[in-house]
C-alpha cells in the first residue's frame, strides 16, 4: 500500500502498472519535474542570476571569512584610527582603528547567519502551525487564525524594538525575536495552499487507500506547498537582515564589539561628517544584499510559481 | 456594508485589547525595571526606602494584572500617566508636541509618495518597453531596495556635507524637512509607481478600451478618461498601509535628522523602559494602523461598486 501512495497517481490504485506503463510514467514524470523546470525557468532570467552570484559571493565570504579577510576583525590599532581608504586598509578604519574591509567581511557570516537561521525558525514555526490549522480546520484553525490576526496587526519593527528592548540586546534574543514576529506571513500562506491542496483528488485518493493523517501531510502536502516555502524564505532572508542592521544600528541589536553592519553604521553614523567612509560602506554592501536577495527572490517566485505571476 | 463596518470595527477593538496585553505582559515579564533600580552603578546606591517610596508612587509594587488594568481604566479616560523618562511631564503632554510633527512628516511624505509614484507608473506604463520604462523601472527598483537608513547616510553626505543644500537636522523650516521627506518617500513612490504600472498595462489590454479606440477616441483621451480611472482604483489599496507605515515607521529618519516626533520619543523609551510611554506609543500606532486599514476597505467598497462585502 505504501508504494502505491507514494506515486501520487489515484491510477496506480487499480492494480500494478504493466513495465511498459512504469516506463512512460517515468518519463513523463522526469519530463514535468517541478525542480528541472523551476531550474531552466530560473536560469532564463538574467537578473536573478546576478543576484545568485552575488549571494554566493557573500555566503562564501562569510564562509572564509577568516581566510579572506586581511586583518583580525577585532584588532584595535590606536596609531591608526577613523584613517580613510588607502592600499593599506582598502575601506580605510573605524574610531578604534579596526580595519573596515575585515570587519565587513566577518560582517556577512553575522549577517547571513541571522538570516538563514531566523527563517528556518520562522518556516518550522511557520509551517507547523499553517499545516495544523489548514488540514484540521474547525477550532484549531480559528485559533491559530485569530492569533494570526492580532500578530498582523502588531506593526512588526515596532514589535520587535519592544521585544529587544524588553529582552535585551544579543545574537539568541534577535534570532528568536525575528522568528516570532515572522512566522504569521508564512503559517498563513502555507494554511491558504492546505486549503487548496487537500481538496485535490490525489489527496482523496490517497486518504481512500487508508494513508493516516499525518502520511498525508508529511508525504503529500507539505512537498506541494515547498516551492511557496522557498519563495517566503528568499524573502524572508534579506527581511530578517535589514531588521538585524536596523536595530543594531539603533542600538538594540547585537552586542559591541560583534562586526555587525549596523553596530558599524551606528559607529559611523555618529561621524558622518568627519569620516563618512566610516558609514557609507557598510551601508553600501547592505544596499547591494537587499537588491541580490530581491532579484533572485522575483525570480524564484516566477520559476517556482508560475501561477502567481505579477 | 454596515454591517460589515460593524463587524470589522468591534474585530479591530479586540485586536488592540489583545495587542496592549501582549505589549504590557512583555514590558513587565521580563528582568530590569525603570528608574535605573536594576542598573549595576546606579541601582546598588539607592537605599531601600526610596526604592520602596517609588514602587509605591508608580503602583509598581502591585500585582501586574492589577497594574494591567490601573493602566487600562486611566487610558480609557485618556489618562496616560507619567513619563518615567522625564518624571515632570505626562505622557499625554510628550504626545501633544510629538505626534503633530509626525503626523506632518508622514502626511506629507505620503502626498508626494503617491504623487510621484503614479506619475512616475504612468509613464512607464504608457511608454511600455521603451528607454522611459526600463529607466522608471530602474528607479523603482533601487528605491526599494536601498534600506532607509542607507538612503538617509547617502543623502546627508551627498546634499548636507558635500554639496551643503540642506542642513542635517531638525525640523520646522522648509529646508529643514526636504531631506527627511525625500528620504522617507522613495521606498513608497517605488511601490506605487510598480504597483501604478502593473495596474496600468492590465487594464490596458481590457476590451473597454479598445471600443474606446474603436469608436475614434484619441491615444491622449482613451489613457485619461479610461485607462488611469480604472488602473487607479486597485491604488487605493496600498495608500492605507503606506500612510499607516510612514506614519508609524520613521523611527530611522526621526533619529537620523533629529526630527522631534514619536519615531524618536519611542526608541528613547524603549531603551529607559518607560511603560507609560511605551504603551501610549505602541497602541496609537497600532490603532492607525487597523483603522486605517478599515477605512481604506470602505473606501475601495464606496470607490468600486462592483466589490461586495457580505
Amino acid at each position: 500500500m505504501d508504494s502505491t501512495t507514494s506515486t501520487q497517481d489515484s491510477r496506480a490504485a487499480d492494480g500494478a502498472p504493466t513495465a511498459a506503463e512504469t516506463d512512460l510514467n517515468l518519463k513523463l514524470r522526469r519530463q514535468s519535474s517541478l525542480w528541472s523546470d523551476a531550474f531552466r525557468r530560473l536560469r532564463r532570467n538574467k537578473a536573478s542570476l546576478v543576484g545568485l552570484a552575488i549571494i554566493l559571493i557573500f555566503v562564501l565570504m562569510a564562509i572564509f571569512a577568516d581566510v579572506i579577510a586581511p586583518y583580525d576583525p577585532y584588532k584595535t590599532d590606536f596609531a591608526a584610527v577613523r584613517q580613510p581608504p588607502s592600499v593599506q586598509h582598502l575601506m580605510g578604519t573605524d574610531k578604534q582603528g579596526r580595519d573596515i574591509l575585515s570587519r565587513i567581511i566577518h560582517g556577512a557570516r553575522v549577517s547571513l547567519a541571522i538570516g538563514f537561521a531566523s527563517q528556518v525558525l520562522v518556516a518550522t514555526i511557520g509551517i507547523f502551525l499553517g499545516s495544523l490549522a489548514g488540514y484540521y480546520g474547525g477550532w484549531v484553525d480559528t485559533v491559530i487564525m485569530r492569533v494570526t490576526d492580532i500578530f498582523y496587526a502588531f506593526p512588526t519593527f515596532l514589535f520587535l524594538i519592544i521585544l529587544m528592548a524588553a529582552f535585551g540586546r544579543g545574537f539568541v534574543n534577535l534570532l528568536f525575536a525575528l522568528a516570532f514576529t515572522a512566522w504569521v506571513g508564512l503559517a498563513r500562506l502555507v494554511r491558504g495552499q492546505m486549503l487548496q491542496l487537500k481538496q485535490r483528488e490525489f489527496i482523496e485518493s490517497s486518504r481512500s487507500l487508508g494513508a493516516s493523517d499525518a502520511r498525508i501531510i508529511v508525504r503529500h502536502l507539505i512537498p506541494n506547498l515547498l516551492g511557496a516555502v522557498i519563495v517566503a524564505f528568499s524573502f524572508g532572508v534579506p527581511g530578517a537582515i535589514l531588521a538585524e542592521t536596523g536595530l543594531s544600528f539603533l542600538g538594540i541589536g547585537l552586542v559591541p564589539p560583534t562586526p555587525s553592519w549596523g553596530i558599524m553604521l551606528n559607529d559611523g553614523f555618529a561621524v558622518l561628517r568627519s569620516y563618512p567612509h566610516m558609514a557609507l560602506f557598510p551601508g553600501l554592501v547592505l544596499a547591494l544584499t537587499q537588491l541580490a536577495f530581491l532579484f533572485l527572490g522575483d525570480g524564484l517566485r516566477d520559476a517556482l510559481d508560475p501561477r502567481m505571476k505579477r | 456594508m454596515s454591517k460589515y463596518i460593524i463587524r470589522r470595527f468591534i474585530q479591530s477593538v479586540f485586536i488592540l485589547f489583545a495587542i496592549s496585553v501582549i505589549t504590557f505582559g512583555i514590558a513587565k515579564a521580563t528582568p530590569g525595571g525603570p528608574f535605573g533600580f536594576d542598573d549595576p552603578d546606579i541601582g546598588a546606591r539607592i537605599p531601600e526606602a526610596m526604592r520602596k517610596r517609588y514602587r509605591e508612587v508608580y503602583g509598581l509594587d502591585q500585582p501586574v494584572p492589577v497594574q494591567y488594568l490601573n493602566w487600562l481604566r486611566a487610558a480609557l479616560q485618556g489618562d496616560l500617566g507619567v513619563s518615567y523618562g522625564s518624571r515632570n511631564q505626562n505622557v499625554s503632554d510628550i504626545l501633544g508636541r510629538t505626534w503633530p510633527i509626525s503626523a506632518q512628516l508622514g502626511l506629507i511624505a505620503t502626498s508626494l509618495a503617491l504623487l510621484f509614484g503614479v506619475t512616475l507608473g504612468i509613464i512607464a506604463a504608457v511608454n511600455h518597453n521603451t528607454l522611459t520604462d526600463y529607466l522608471t523601472m530602474f528607479i523603482s527598483v533601487v528605491g526599494t531596495t536601498i534600506p532607509t537608513f542607507v538612503l538617509a547616510i547617502i543623502a546627508i553626505v551627498i546634499f548636507s556635507v558635500e554639496l551643503r543644500w540642506f542642513p542635517v537636522s531638525g525640523w520646522g523650516t522648509p529646508e529643514r524637512m526636504v531631506l527627511p521627506v525625500f528620504v522617507l518617500m522613495l521606498g513608497p513612490m517605488a511601490g506605487v509607481a510598480r504597483y501604478t504600472r502593473t495596474s496600468m498595462l492590465e487594464v490596458i489590454n481590457l476590451d473597454f478600451v479598445r471600443t474606446a479606440y474603436a469608436k475614434g477616441l484619441t491615444r491622449r483621451r482613451v489613457i485619461i478618461k479610461h485607462v488611469i480611472r480604472n488602473a487607479l482604483i486597485p491604488v487605493v489599496t496600498i495608500t492605507g498601509p503606506i500612510l499607516a507605515g510612514l506614519l508609524t515607521g520613521s523611527f530611522f529618519v526621526e533619529t537620523m535628522f533629529s526630527v522631534p516626533g514619536m519615531g524618536g520619543a519611542f526608541i528613547n523609551a524603549a531603551a529607559n523602559r518607560d511603560y507609560p510611554m511605551i504603551m501610549a506609543n505602541t497602541m496609537i500606532y497600532a490603532a492607525l494602523i487597523v483603522f486605517l486599514n478599515l477605512a481604506v476597505d470602505v473606501a475601495y467598497g464606496i470607490i468600486d461598486p462592483r466589490i461586495r462585502y457580505d
